[in-house]
C-alpha cells in the first residue's frame, strides 16, 4: 500500500504592517470554530476573517506593554491576552474589555483557557502560574513550582484536569489543575549531565487525549513525552545542531488529519524561517521549506497554530501564512 | 485577615538587633548596620528604623514616591508585629475587602517619562506644565501624513478641527472628550458615512437588542402588568364575595345566635357552624385554574352557593368552595407574588439591555473613531 | 488522566472522607444535586430560586430565571438530565418547570398543577418526560415536555384509588426498566407501575400495576433505588430506613420484592431525613438525621447492613443528600443556615513529583545495593533502549474510555454558558 503524500500549501497570508519596533507580533491563533485567526501584534489584537479573507477589525486593549500571547475562549467570544505590562485582559468580542487580572509581578508570557472556559491559566516570568476564575475576574490559585520564567502552559482541551507548563529552568511539569498540586515532572536525566547545563523549554502542547506532551526545548529539539510512563517517545530532530539552536521560542503544534487512520503531524518551526512536518508515529520527515517556498524570509517563525487542515504560521517580521495540508494519494508513475 | 508572612529577598542579611556600634557606641542604622553619614534615608512605617535608599535597592529619583515604607525585616513579619494594628495601611483586595498589608506603597508618578515627582490630586500630572509638555510630545508624535486632509494642514490645526467636529462647544467638551459620557454620545455621522452605515447602523447586535427591548416594552411588560390587574381583580371580587358571606352569617348570626347551635343537630353541618361562630370570618378558598373572566356577579354567586352548600360540592363555576382548602392554601399571594416577579424581572430584563446596547455603541463607537483617525488615503 | 497520575491508593477510596468545603448560600438551601459529572452543583432555594455553582470555582454561575418564570416558592425537587443539558425543578408554587441550560434566563417549558409539588424525576430525558407527585395526590404525573405545551397525564390504577392507598407522596424511576415507576404513599404502600406507549400514537398510554404491598404504617417519606436497579431504600416516618432487593424477570411477569436490611437509630430513635445509594449495585447508603441534636451523616455498608463511617463536621441538623461519583463528593444542606456541606477525598500532594529521581517511603529502609546497581551499561546499549522507545506505537487521539473508578468518560457534562451579561452587570455597579 502506498501512504499518501503529504502536501503544504500556502493559501493565504494576512497583511500585517510594522511601524514601531514595539510592535512585533507575536501570537496567532485560530478561533475555536475555525471562522477567524486573532494575531497580536504590539497592544492591538487584528481579527482576520478565514472565510472572506479579510481583516475583520483591530481592536486596541488596555495593555501598556505588548501582548506576548493570546487565547480564544472555547466559545469563541473572547480572547484573553498576556502582557509585559504584568497583567492579562479579557475582552469580549461583543461588548469590550471584561477583566484586567493584575497579579503577575512579571512580564506575563503564556497562557490558555480550560475546556470549559471557565478558568484561566496564566505563566510569567514571575516563576509562577496563576489561575484565575473567569466569571469573577479574580485570582484563585498560584502555583510555584518553578525556579526560572515559566515561558508555556497548555491544558488538554478535552480534559481539563492536568495542565503542563515549561520553564527556562528546563523542567516539565504536570500539575492537577484543581489542587494546584505538582503530578510529575519530565527531565532527562541526561538534560541535567549535559555539558551546556539545562536546556530551557520552550514550548509545550498536549495531545489531543492529553496523554503525551510535545515539548520544544531551545536546543531546537522537538520530543514527544509519554505523561503517564514519563519518558521520550519520539524525538524529531531537523537542521545542523548549530542552526536548530533557537533564540526566540519559535512554534510547534499538532496537525491532525480529518482522516483519523494517519497519524497526526508535528509541525515545527524554526529561527530562520524554516518551517518542518513530521509523521508523529514513524517521525518521517513530510515536508521541510528548505529550497520550497520563500516565506518568512529567514525570519523566526514565533507562533504556529494548526486547526482541521490549517496551519497558521507568524513570523517575527510580520509575515502571517494560512496554509492547507492534505494527503493525496498518488499512483506510482514509471517516469 | 493577617498580612501573609513573605521571606526576605535575597540582598537582605537576615535580622540582627544590633542598634549601636560595639566599637563606637553611635547608633547604627539600616541592614548595613552602619552610621549615619548624611546618605538619604527612609523611615519604616513598621519599626521605626531608617534605612538607606541605595541599600533597599530604590532609586534615588524615587523618593518623593514613597507613600508609605516598610523595611524588609517589617514586610517579613520579623519585626513592627508589635505595632498596633489599627496604624497599618488598609488595602482593597480584588474581592474589595480590606486586608491589611506591610508593604511598600507609591505614589503615582507624574505621566511625563523623565518626572519622578508624584501627581497632584485628581491629575495625572505633577503639574500643569507637565502635563502640557506631555500632550506637546504626544502631538509632535502624531502622524497624519497617512489622513486625506490636504497638505497643507498643521498638525495642530488638524486636532483642534477633530475635536470641533465632535463637538460643536467649545473647551469644556474637550475636557468631557474621554470621559464616558462623550464616547456613549452618538456619534457624528458627517465623518465618514459609509464606514456609519457598515459599522454602526448595520451592527447585527444593535438591533437585535434593539428587537429585544421594544418586544419588552410592547409585549411582555404590559401584558405581565394587565395579568397582576386581572389577578388583583378577581382576589377583589373573592373577597367581596366571603364579605358577603360574613355579612349574612353575622345577620343570620344575630338573629338566632342562641337557637341555632341547638336546632341543628349532628354531622358536620352543626361542626362547621360551631366552627363559624368562634372564628365569625367565613372564608372559601376561592381558588379558580382561570380568573381573566370574572364568574357571575357577588351576589349571584352568594345566592347560588347557599343553594348548593349542602351538595358536598368542592367547587362552584370552577372556583374552589372549599372552605379549609390545604391543597390550595395561600394560592392568591403565590399567584400575585408570580405576575409581580414576572413585571419585576421584565422591568430588570429592560434595564440590563439598556446596558448591553449602550456597552456595544460604545465599543463600537471607539472603532468608529479609530477608523476614521487612521483611514488610509 | 488525572487520576492516573495520583497516589492509587487514595484515589480507590470508596467513600468520601472530610468535610473540605461549605458553601455560604445565602438563600437557604431545600435541595440540592450534582451534575452527571459532578462539574456543577444546583441548589433549590426555599425563596424559589435555583442557584448553579461551578465546582470548579466553588462560587454560582448562574440562576435560573433571571429574565422570566422564577419559582416563587420554596423548591422542594430538581433533577439534571443525565447529559447535563436540561434541569427539571418542583416548587411549592404548583410549578414544574423545565430548563435548558443553553438559555437559563427563563424556563425553556413549565406546567401548573393545583397544588404544591413534592418531588420531580426524569423519566424519559431524551423525550423530556418526567415524573412528579403532587400534594393531595391519589396518583403521581407524567408530564411530557416535548410539547410547547407541556402534555400532563396521570397515572391513574383504578384498583388502587378504590382499594384508599392514600396520597402518593414519593416515586423514583426503574434504570433498569425506564418504564417502571416505584411509588410510595401516605398509608404505607409501595407500587410497583409499568407505563405502556402505543406505538401507534405517541400521546397515548396506559398504565398497569406491576406489584403493590402495604410495608409499613406511616407515611412513605422517600425511595431511592440503586443505579442497576437491584436495590431498593425506602425511608418511612416510623424512623426505619428498609433496604429491599428487587428482582424482575425481562417481561415484568415476575417481580420480586425482598427486605434485606432495616436501619434504624436504636439510642435516639430519630427520623431519617434523606437517604442516597453509591453507585452501582449501590455498596453504601447514606443517610442525614432528622433533629437538631445530630450534625452527622451516616454511612452503612448495605451488604453487611453495618455502620463503616459517620461523615462529621457540619454545624447542623442536615437535610437533602448528593452524592457524585466523578469527583466523589458528597454534599448535604444544613437545615438551618442552608449552607452546603462538601465531604470530599483528600489527596495528599507529593513531593516527590517535584523531583523524579525521588521516591517517597512510609520508613525507612535498610539501603542494599542491587546486583547490577552500578553497572556500567554501554554508551550503545543505552542507545539502542532509546532507540527502541522510539518505535512503540503511540496513540495520540483516542480517549480513555473509564476512569479509574469505573466512571464513563465518554460522558461529558454540557457546558453552561458563560454570562457576561453578569460580567458587564457588575461592572457597571461598581
Amino acid at each position: 500500500m502506498t501512504m499518501p503524500e503529504f502536501e503544504l500549501t500556502v493559501r493565504g497570508s494576512i497583511p500585517l504592517r510594522i511601524t514601531h519596533s514595539e510592535d512585533v507580533p507575536t501570537s496567532a491563533k485560530f478561533s475555536p470554530n475555525g471562522e477567524k485567526i486573532a494575531i497580536c501584534q504590539g497592544t492591538t489584537i487584528i481579527l482576520y476573517d478565514v472565510q472572506l479573507r479579510v481583516t475583520e477589525s483591530i481592536l486596541q486593549t488596555s495593555h501598556t506593554k505588548p501582548i506576548s500571547e493570546l487565547c480564544w475562549s472555547p466559545d469563541n467570544q473572547c480572547i484573553a491576552t498576556a502582557s509585559d505590562d504584568f497583567t492579562l485582559e479579557i475582552r469580549h468580542l461583543t461588548y469590550g474589555p471584561l477583566h484586567r487580572l493584575v497579579g503577575h509581578t512579571a512580564p506575563v508570557v503564556s497562557l490558555c483557557y480550560n475546556g470549559k472556559g471557565n478558568l484561566l491559566y496564566s505563566s510569567s516570568m514571575d516563576e509562577s502560574i496563576k489561575v484565575w476564575d473567569v466569571l469573577n475576574g479574580i485570582l484563585m490559585k498560584t502555583i510555584s513550582a518553578h525556579s526560572e520564567s515559566v515561558v508555556s502552559v497548555d491544558i488538554c482541551p478535552e480534559d481539563s484536569t492536568v495542565l503542563s507548563s515549561g520553564s527556562f529552568d528546563g523542567l516539565i511539569r504536570l500539575f492537577d489543575s484543581s489542587s494546584g498540586h505538582c503530578l510529575k515532572t519530565l527531565t532527562y536525566d541526561k538534560d541535567w549531565k549535559s555539558e551546556n547545563g539545562v536546556v530551557p523549554i520552550s514550548q509545550v502542547r498536549f495531545s489531543k487525549n492529553g496523554k503525551y506532551l510535545l515539548v520544544k526545548s531551545f536546543d531546537g529539539v522537538v520530543k514527544i513525552w509519554d505523561c503517564i510512563g514519563g519518558y521520550v517517545v519520539r524525538t524529531f530532530l531537523a537542521l545542523s545542531e548549530e542552526t536548530r539552536a533557537l533564540k526566540h521560542s519559535c512554534g510547534i503544534d499538532f496537525l491532525y488529519p480529518s482522516d483519523e487512520t494517519l497519524a497526526p503531524i508535528v509541525v515545527s518551526g524554526y529561527e530562520h524561517g524554516e518551517l518542518f512536518c513530521w509523521n508523529s508515529e514513524n517521525k518521517k520527515l513530510l515536508y521541510s521549506s528548505m529550497g520550497n517556498d520563500n516565506c518568512h524570509s529567514g525570519s523566526p517563525i514565533i507562533s504556529i497554530h494548526c486547526r482541521d487542515n490549517l496551519v497558521c504560521t507568524l513570523s517575527l517580521n510580520g509575515e502571517c501564512y494560512v496554509w492547507g495540508a492534505r494527503f493525496v494519494t498518488t499512483v506510482p508513475t514509471s517516469t | 485577615m493577617q498580612a501573609r508572612l513573605s521571606s526576605l529577598p535575597v540582598w537582605c542579611p537576615p535580622y540582627s538587633k544590633t542598634k549601636k556600634d560595639p566599637i563606637t557606641g553611635e547608633d547604627v542604622y539600616c541592614i548595613c548596620k552602619k552610621q549615619d553619614t548624611g546618605e538619604l534615608m527612609v523611615g519604616c512605617d513598621g519599626c521605626d528604623d531608617w534605612f538607606h535608599f541605595s541599600c533597599m535597592r530604590i532609586p534615588i529619583k524615587y523618593q518623593k514616591l514613597v507613600a508609605s515604607f516598610y523595611c524588609p525585616y517589617c514586610q517579613a513579619g520579623i519585626t513592627g508585629m508589635d505595632k498596633s494594628e489599627a496604624e497599618e495601611k488598609t488595602v482593597e483586595d480584588e474581592t474589595g475587602d480590606a486586608i491589611k498589608v506591610r508593604k511598600t506603597l507609591w505614589k503615582k508618578k507624574c505621566r511625563l517619562e523623565d518626572c519622578y515627582e508624584p501627581c497632584t490630586e485628581r491629575s495625572k500630572y505633577c503639574s500643569r506644565q507637565h502635563g502640557k509638555e506631555f500632550l506637546q510630545e504626544v502631538l509632535s508624535k502624531l502622524d497624519i501624513s497617512g489622513l486625506n486632509v490636504g497638505e497643507s494642514v498643521d498638525k495642530e490645526a488638524f486636532v483642534k478641527t477633530l475635536i470641533q467636529q465632535n463637538d460643536r462647544d467649545d473647551f469644556q467638551s474637550f475636557i468631557r472628550a474621554g470621559q464616558s459620557e462623550f464616547i456613549d454620545k452618538d456619534v457624528p455621522k458627517s465623518l465618514d458615512n459609509q464606514l456609519y452605515e457598515s459599522l454602526i447602523a448595520n451592527d447585527r447586535k444593535v438591533n437585535e437588542l434593539i428587537n429585544q427591548q421594544s418586544i419588552i416594552e410592547t409585549g411582555t411588560l404590559p401584558k405581565a402588568k394587565e395579568r397582576v390587574e386581572l389577578l388583583e381583580k378577581y382576589i377583589d371580587w373573592i373577597s367581596q364575595v366571603n364579605i358577603k358571606f360574613n355579612e349574612d352569617q353575622n345577620s343570620s348570626g344575630t338573629t338566632d345566635e342562641n337557637s341555632s347551635s341547638k336546632i341543628d343537630k349532628g354531622g358536620k353541618k352543626s361542626k362547621k357552624k360551631k366552627g363559624l361562630k368562634t372564628k365569625p370570618k367565613k372564608r372559601i378558598c376561592g381558588y379558580i385554574s382561570n380568573f381573566t373572566e370574572l364568574p357571575s356577579s357577588v351576589d349571584k354567586f352568594v345566592e347560588e352557593y347557599e343553594l348548593h352548600k349542602d351538595d358536598g360540592l368542592t367547587t362552584l363555576q370552577s372556583v374552589c368552595i372549599k372552605t379549609r382548602c390545604i391543597k390550595h392554601s395561600e394560592w392568591s399571594s403565590m399567584l400575585l407574588d408570580r405576575y409581580l416577579q414576572e413585571v419585576e424581572l421584565a422591568e430588570r430584563h429592560q434595564e440590563r439591555i439598556q446596558l448591553l446596547l449602550q456597552t456595544r455603541k460604545r465599543q463600537l463607537h471607539i472603532q468608529y473613531y479609530e477608523k476614521v483617525t487612521k483611514k488610509q488615503s | 488522566m488525572n487520576l492516573l497520575l495520583q497516589d492509587p491508593f487514595s484515589v480507590l477510596k470508596e467513600y468520601p472522607e472530610k468535610l473540605t468545603f461549605t458553601l455560604e448560600n445565602p438563600l437557604r438551601t431545600e435541595c440540592l444535586e450534582f451534575s452527571t459529572c459532578g462539574n456543577y452543583l444546583a441548589l433549590g432555594c426555599s425563596n424559589g430560586d435555583v442557584v448553579i455553582y461551578d465546582m470548579d470555582t466553588l462560587r454560582p454561575i448562574t440562576v435560573l430565571g433571571s429574565e422570566s418564570g422564577a419559582h416563587v416558592r420554596s423548591v422542594q425537587s430538581l433533577s439534571w438530565s443525565p447529559d447535563g443539558r436540561y434541569i427539571i425543578t418542583g416548587s411549592r408554587d404548583w410549578c414544574v418547570k423545565l430548563w435548558d441550560l443553553n438559555k437559563p434566563e427563563r424556563p425553556y417549558r413549565e406546567t401548573l398543577f393545583e397544588g404544591p409539588i413534592w418531588n420531580c424525576k426524569w423519566l424519559d430525558a431524551e423525550n423530556l418526560r418526567c415524573v412528579a407527585t403532587v400534594s393531595e395526590e391519589d396518583h403521581v404525573f407524567m408530564i411530557d415536555f416535548n410539547h410547547e405545551t407541556p402534555i400532563i397525564h396521570q397515572i391513574r390504577i383504578e384498583e388502587d384509588i378504590e382499594s384508599n392507598k392514600g396520597h402518593v407522596l414519593t416515586c423514583c424511576v426503574n434504570p433498569n426498566f425506564p418504564d417502571v415507576i416505584i411509588t410510595g404513599t401516605s398509608k404505607g404502600w409501595l407500587s410497583l407501575l409499568k407505563i405502556d406507549n402505543h406505538q401507534m400514537d405517541n400521546n397515548a398510554f396506559t398504565f398497569s400495576s406491576l406489584y403493590s404491598t402495604k410495608i409499613v404504617n406511616s407515611n412513605i417519606k422517600d425511595i431511592i433505588i440503586s443505579q442497576n436497579g437491584d436495590r431498593l431504600a425506602v425511608n418511612s416516618s416510623d424512623r426505619t430506613i428498609r433496604q429491599y432487593a428487587v428482582q424482575m424477570s425481562e417481561d415484568l411477569k415476575f417481580v420480586t420484592v425482598d427486605l434485606e436490611h432495616r436501619y434504624q437509630d436504636v439510642i435516639n430513635k430519630l427520623q431519617w431525613n434523606c437517604i442516597f445509594f453509591s453507585n452501582g449495585s449501590a455498596e453504601y447508603l447514606v443517610a442525614s438525621t432528622h433533629g437538631s441534636s445530630t450534625r452527622e451523616l451516616y454511612l452503612w455498608e448495605t451488604g453487611s447492613g453495618t455502620l463503616v463511617r459517620v461523615l462529621e463536621g457540619a454545624e447542623e441538623e442536615l437535610m437533602d443528600i448528593n452524592w457524585n461519583f466523578y469527583n466523589m463528593c458528597i454534599a448535604s444542606n444544613g437545615f438551618e443556615s442552608g449552607y452546603v456541606y462538601i465531604w470530599s477525598i483528600v489527596i495528599p500532594p507529593k513531593w516527590s513529583a517535584l523531583a523524579p529521581d525521588f521516591e517517597e517511603i512510609e520508613e525507612n529502609i535498610e539501603y542494599q545495593e542491587k546486583e547490577d546497581e552500578f553497572d556500567q551499561v554501554g554508551e550503545l546499549e543505552q542507545q539502542h533502549e532509546l532507540i527502541q522507545a522510539e518505535e512503540v506505537p503511540i496513540d495520540l487521539t483516542t480517549k480513555e474510555r473509564y476512569d479509574v473508578r469505573g466512571n464513563d468518560l465518554l460522558r461529558q457534562d454540557f457546558v453552561i454558558p458563560m454570562d457576561y451579561q453578569r460580567i458587564l452587570l457588575m461592572h457597571s455597579k461598581k
